[in-house]
């Protein structure tokens, strides 16, 4: 039926979260119409498809004009156009600015200018989200990493007063605003096997590990700690002394490991700390750092696979392998131990969590 | 120099950009009253500015001005090359200010803070919406002025609320108000050909603030004239009529009211002994010797101003003057025995197509008066025992050609109106006419006036104080009053006009609650429900719409004349159309009843609108039967598919029930024992109900024999949650006008129906719970049909969980410590009991805790403004009535297309209106708006510019709530 104005506004602004997720998805009117008739809404209210369409086109429109306070989120709570409770308003904040694994994942390692707005298609064919939402969380991302790029203290912090986001939110928001200041190299082919999980985890252990978050509140924990990178090329001492490592080693875990594993880090123990060190004497490079991933995929994850270690036998090399270095005496001399254990643990997380079985 | 104005602007936030090159705005604020301005510095590069200066602006202005002049702030940005852009503008009336700030001054004993304004309130722009807000103190310091001719009515408190506000003891009802103010419309003026659409839609807004304050102030005036302190039931209207300009129409009653104490309001009042009319008198005279208002001195002047009532003031002048509360019956008993004269209808007016149409048909019977000048009040809900005796609705109308005259014409028509219903209320053998609305449909140059309202025997001599407090107010209040006399919950009911004296032949009934009066069979009533009157727990939204095709061109003398010719057809049908509704739904009895009449090009259509309910003491209804020839097989599946609905309805309406919960003594004739009677039609003319004659008519009784469910309609016995607050809203609908069958009523019929539905879906997630009486408004712009419905919903307790649990989960502000006082007075039982144990137990509790205090330490957001269209907020209770607040904004656009089409231009338009309504009540001191209205004046839009233009006007009573 013809109808040129149908527009229901009430004092305190009705938000119906079935529909704000369907909004969210990315879904246009219609297609919500159509969801939300299949799913028995008809029944269940005795409504038409005429009053469900006009109640997804009040939302909608109520959706649009919150929209442009929701880019804003503290502009949310100062409004005074929508009367809506606190804890709707951070429902609103929340879901706006949810994150879509899929979406994420292809959005990591692109440049987060309006030019590359445009081609989202490829995104959304690869994640299978609609564009519309692909654009809202590319938007959002690169709102985020507008806003908090150049900000000091903690990115997380950061975050969480600036668009009001929950802990968990604001940490992916972290990881990502994290990943794209780094220039990470994570959109080659070969590592696109890595979710955006992995990337969470690995992002999470640089972060708090290897940055200036932990010196004090006038760094940023998006730069790495510079000092940290130099002094990493010190380790190189430690293929000197490779003998003494991979004895400590192997007498530790000949107990623990399965045979074939042990077999196998008896014969390719060289190649690993080669890898593991060379890795390590290198990063102060930026073309080195940007390639993180792509080197621990290439030099570490690959021949570990060959090797076909379990993933439990991995984390029992890992340890020991941090582990026994501090015994030796050179990184004492060296005074290298904090060094050390700074970067086994991240590097030691980031390899279990990229070696998938 | 009577008023002194105190303006600060503190600061700016949100502003919008308004230098593309640095991305900020250079804002200063021009601040202009009357003809004075003052400028505050440019605050540079900033869009959240502060003007740093500690400095008030001061406006020292005359008395009148002071009313009828809005304070008007404009933002601006400055540039130093070109000329400086508006931003908007933030235009306030101060008569909500001048209110307090006079009742400040009379009563001392009230400590509540001057009359301030002070807050945050968005700034305006026509063109753009909001753009941003402005912190803003306004003050304004009045000076005494006992001058005798004096012009302005500062003193004089107006209220929305249709009844004597809560929270405020009546010492006297002084009777009807009106006035009405001409203007042009500054839409029309030439200038506007040149000048730009925002300075013409501001120039608009500002001409009509002003109107609608300076015809306060006349009403307020002569509120004063007649010695009342206070207006309520004040109803203000424009009427546009295009070039001929706007009319700005208003009407209230006059009466005298005092606070009462602070913390108990009107809960715990001990009953108030009554006072001796001598008393009275006496208190009256000396407060106005205080006052100075020379009342006896003015009166005849008051009725001089309108030289068609000139005669009749005299006439009135001793008995009105002598008693203030003087709504005597003088009338003799010749007056009564005048036989009705049936086809003398429209006697009153020899004017150009009038015609008196009413669903009531009394005829004229004297020109007599011997009370007021008009006995009509336009509250809705009255003290108990003022009401004596309904009679029912009276209603007159008049159609007229608006010619741009001056306002004394237009003052004579009301006036020829009131008369005509003032003789209508007497053939009812009536005193007064309660629940009084006044309105205009406007096409073209044709009007329609239509005046309307209850005819009632009313006992001035009542308890005033006795008011009923609207959350207590039960309909069980019968059980509290049960040793009175078993007659006193039915006499209300009792035909003023005995039998056989009747002004028309109706049907009656021997009462069911004392089973000696009569009482007639159907009560139609424009009044809420009295609380007194026995009835079903349920109320049901009745809508009935009728329509005609007009048979000749729309303007002018021949317009004018189809639509009177047509009227009494319209009406008939619509009567008939209700009455069958009614009878569908089992009730027997509409209360709240609201016809409006709207007109189009084409077609004119009635639309009305009511609560329908089954009073105990009128004759439950009968079956729906049909007449037609005995042979017609679809006449009997109508019939069979009529009762099938009739006895649906009333199952689910609960009037299946013989007796009532609060008739306590079980005097209800056996209703249950009546037999569905055999399936046959009826031959019988005067038992029919329908007769199916023509194709129309079965498409109807179709119609009526499909069943409905509406959203449950709030009364006074439903258990709200406490702190839950209402949920008003608006709905507006707007499509093509397809004239089908009957003038395309049955379309209308469909997208009433839907509306209906659409608010009870669109409130969903609110279940459980009710709606209060829905406002409607039907209008036909062009070939198109706009339909309006406001309201609120009002969360209820949820039956089927338990009541402690309720209040908790109910809603997320309420708060614990509240829920065990909610869920302890709600579990005990009538209603108005819980308010009453609740507010003691509070009293015995915490007496010196203030209201703010409360309401901090509830963790209530401050900033949270309900609004209802009632008087009072459900699950709350009034701590602070402040002032009445009457807000009107003109909106255009040029890019209809971007807000999302001419739903996205109107529904953004409608969110900022509330928005601002919201932040004027917040900045007043206010955390509620009473008696909230919402109404569109007009939605014009044209496609291929892109443009869309709106007015709304809005308003409602400031209160201060707790929960």
């Amino acid at each position: 039926m013809y109808t040129e104005v149908d527009v229901f506004v009430s004092n305190y602004t009705l938000i119906d979260p079935e529909i704000y997720q369907l909004w969210i998805e990315g879904c246009s009117s219609s297609e919500a119409v159509s969801t939300l008739h299949q799913r028995g809404f008809a029944k269940q209210h005795g409504a038409t498809v005429e009053l469900i369409a006009s109640d997804v086109l009040d939302h909608y429109r109520t959706f649009a004009l919150l929209e442009r306070l929701l880019t804003v989120p503290s502009k949310l709570s100062e409004q005074m156009i929508f009367q809506i409770d606190d804890a709707t308003k951070q429902m609103l904040i929340e879901k706006y600015y949810d994150l879509d694994d899929a979406v994420i994942r292809e959005l990591l390692g692109r440049k987060l200018s309006s030019r590359h707005r445009k081609d989202l298609d490829e995104v959304a064919e690869r994640s299978g989200a609609p564009l519309r939402c692909c654009r809202r969380q590319f938007d959002n991302v690169r709102r985020v990493f507008k806003a908090v790029e150049e900000m000091p203290g903690n990115v997380v912090a950061n975050i969480r007063t600036t668009f009001l986001l929950s802990e968990p939110l604001a940490k992916k928001y972290g990881a990502v605003v994290f990943i794209a200041c780094m220039r990470f190299e994570t959109a080659k082919r070969k590592l696109t096997y890595l979710t955006f999980n992995d990337f969470y985890h690995c992002a999470q252990a640089i972060m708090s590990s290897w940055t200036y978050s932990c010196t004090g509140p006038e760094y940023y924990d998006t730069e790495m700690d510079r000092e940290f990178l130099l002094e990493l090329r010190e380790l190189r001492i430690l293929l000197d002394k490779e003998k003494e490592h991979k004895h400590l080693i192997c007498m530790r875990l000949r107990p623990k490991l399965l045979e074939k594993s042990y077999q196998e880090l008896e014969l390719n123990f060289r190649l690993y700390t080669r890898a593991l060190v060379g890795l390590a004497c290198n990063l102060h490079r930026g073309r080195e750092l940007r390639s993180l991933f792509i080197d621990l995929l290439e030099r570490c994850v690959e021949p570990l696979r060959l090797g076909s270690w379990p993933k439990t036998d991995l984390a029992q090399f890992l340890c020991a392998y941090e582990q026994c270095a501090l015994q030796m005496d050179v990184l004492r001399e060296a005074d290298l131990k904090s060094v050390w254990e700074r970067y086994m643990r991240v590097i030691s997380q980031c390899l279990l969590t990229m070696y998938h079985v | 120099m009577p008023g002194k104005i105190k303006v600060k602007v503190l600061a700016g936030r949100n502003l919008p950009v308004m230098d593309r090159a640095s991305d900020t705005t250079d804002a200063f604020v021009e601040i202009k009253f009357g003809s004075i301005t003052h400028k505050t510095d440019v605050c540079r590069k900033s869009l959240n500015p502060h003007w740093n200066s500690t400095e008030w602006y001061r406006f020292e202005v005359d008395e009148s001005e002071l009313q009828d002049e809005p304070l008007q702030l404009r933002l601006m940005d400055h540039d130093t090359y070109s000329a400086n852009d508006a931003i908007g503008k933030v235009v306030i009336s101060l008569a909500p200010l001048l209110a307090r700030e006079a009742n400040n001054a009379k009563s001392t004993a009230t400590p509540h803070g001057g009359a301030v304004m002070s807050g945050w309130i968005p700034v305006f722009d026509t063109m753009h919406g909001i753009r941003g807000e402005l912190n803003v103190i306004v003050k304004v310091e009045l000076f005494s002025d006992f001058n005798k001719y004096k012009t302005s009515s500062c003193g004089v408190q107006f209220f929305h609320c249709p009844m004597i506000p809560p929270g405020y003891r009546a010492t006297s009802i002084h009777g009807f108000v009106e006035e009405l103010v001409v203007n042009d419309d500054p839409e029309y003026q030439w200038i506007d050909k040149i000048r730009t659409p925002r300075a013409s839609n501001e120039a608009r807004q500002v001409a009509f603030i002003k109107l609608s304050n300076q015809v306060q102030r006349l009403v307020g005036l002569k509120a004063a004239e007649l010695g009342a302190n206070a207006v309520v039931g004040y109803q203000q209207d424009f009427d546009l009529e295009g070039e001929a300009g706007v009319v700005a129409r208003a009407i209230g009653t006059a009466v005298s009211i005092t606070p009462l104490p602070m913390p108990s309001q009107t809960l715990n009042m001990p009953p108030c002994t009554q006072q001796s009319e001598r008393d009275r008198d006496r208190r009256d005279d000396k407060s106005d010797k205080d006052r100075g208002s020379p009342r006896h001195a003015r009166h005849e002047s008051y009725g001089g101003r309108e030289p068609a009532q000139a005669a009749h003031a005299q006439n009135s002048s001793l008995n009105a003057t002598s008693t203030p509360l003087g709504i005597h019956r003088r009338s003799s008993d010749s007056d009564l025995s005048v036989t009705p004269k049936g086809g003398s209808l429209n006697t009153s007016a020899g004017n150009v197509g009038s015609g008196g149409g009413a669903i009531l048909r009394p005829s004229m019977n004297s020109n007599n008066l011997d009370m007021l000048e008009y006995p009509f009040l336009t509250m809705t809900e009255y003290p108990p025992g003022f009401i004596v005796h309904i009679g029912g609705t009276v209603c007159a109308r008049s159609v007229k050609l608006a010619d741009g005259g001056e306002g004394a014409a237009r003052a004579a028509w009301w006036a020829e109106l009131r008369t005509e219903l003032r003789a209508h209320a007497r053939a009812l053998r009536c005193n007064a006419v309660i629940a009084y609305t006044e309105n205009t449909a406007i096409c073209e140059d044709v009007c329609v006036l239509s005046a309307s309202g209850t005819a009632v025997v009313i006992n001035l001599d009542c308890d005033f104080n006795a008011e009923p407090e609207p959350n207590s107010a039960p309909a069980s209040s019968v059980s509290k009053h049960g040793e009175e006399s078993d007659s006193e919950s039915c006499s209300m009911s009792h035909v003023p006009y005995s039998p056989g004296a009747g002004p028309y032949r109706a049907e009656l009934a021997v009462c069911g609650g004392c089973r000696r009066a009569r009482v007639p069979t159907v009560l139609l009533a424009t009044c809420s429900k009295p609380n007194k009157l026995a009835s079903h727990a349920k109320a049901v939204t009745l809508t009935a719409v009728a329509a005609r095709v007009r048979r000749a061109p729309p303007t002018s003398e021949p317009g004018a004349r189809d639509i009177s010719d047509q009227l009494p057809f319209l009406e008939y049908e619509l009567h008939k159309l209700l009455l069958a509704k009614l009878r569908m739904q089992g009730a027997n009895a509409i209360f709240s009843l609201q016809t409006q009449i709207a007109i189009g090009e084409r077609c004119v259509m009635a639309l009305a609108t009511g609560t329908a309910c089954r009073l105990a003491a009128l004759p439950p209804p009968t079956p729906p039967r049909i007449k037609a020839s005995e042979n017609d097989k679809d006449a009997l599946e109508i019939q069979k598919a009529l009762w099938d609905s009739f006895a649906a309805n009333r199952v689910a309406n609960g009037f299946d029930v013989g007796v009532t919960e609060h008739n306590t003594n079980g005097a209800l004739p056996e209703m249950e024992g009546e037999d569905a009677p055999a399936l046959d039609l009826c031959a019988d003319k005067d038992a029919c109900v329908l007769e199916l004659d023509e194709a129309e008519d079965v498409e109807t009784a179709r119609a009526l024999a499909k069943r409905h469910v509406n959203m449950q309609v709030y009364t006074h016995g439903l258990k709200p949650v406490v702190g839950a607050p209402p949920q008003a809203f608006a709905q507006v609908w707007r499509g093509r006008l397809s004239l089908g069958g009957g003038g395309g009523s049955a379309c209308v019929e469909r997208h009433v129906r839907r509306a209906l539905d659409g608010v009870a879906y669109k409130l969903r997630r609110l279940q459980p719970a009710a709606l209060t009486a829905p406002r409607f408004q039907l209008e036909l712009p062009e070939d198109e049909i706009q339909l309006i419905v406001s309201g609120a919903a009002i969360p209820l307790q949820d039956p089927n969980s338990p009541e402690g649990n309720t209040v908790e989960n109910g809603h997320p502000s309420s708060h614990s410590s509240h829920g065990s006082h909610g869920s302890h007075g709600n579990g005990t039982g009538d209603a108005d009991d819980d308010i009453f144990e609740l507010d003691e137990e509070q009293l015995v509790k915490s007496p010196p805790e203030l209201p703010e205090e409360k309401n901090s330490i509830n963790g209530q957001v401050p900033s949270a403004v309900s609004l209802s269209p009632l008087a009072h907020v459900s699950g709350s209770r009034v701590s602070r009535r402040l002032c009445a607040l009457r807000l009107l904004f003109v909106r255009e656009t040029t890019a209809v297309r971007e807000l999302g089409g001419l739903s996205g231009f109107l529904h953004t338009f409608t969110c900022e209106v509330m928005a601002i309504v919201r932040a004027y009540t917040a900045a007043l001191g206010g955390n509620a708006l009473t008696s909230f209205y919402i109404t569109q004046l007009m939605l014009q839009d044209n496609a291929h510019k892109n443009q869309g233009q709106c007015l709304l006007s809005v308003g409602g009573d400031i209160v201060h709530i707790t929960y």
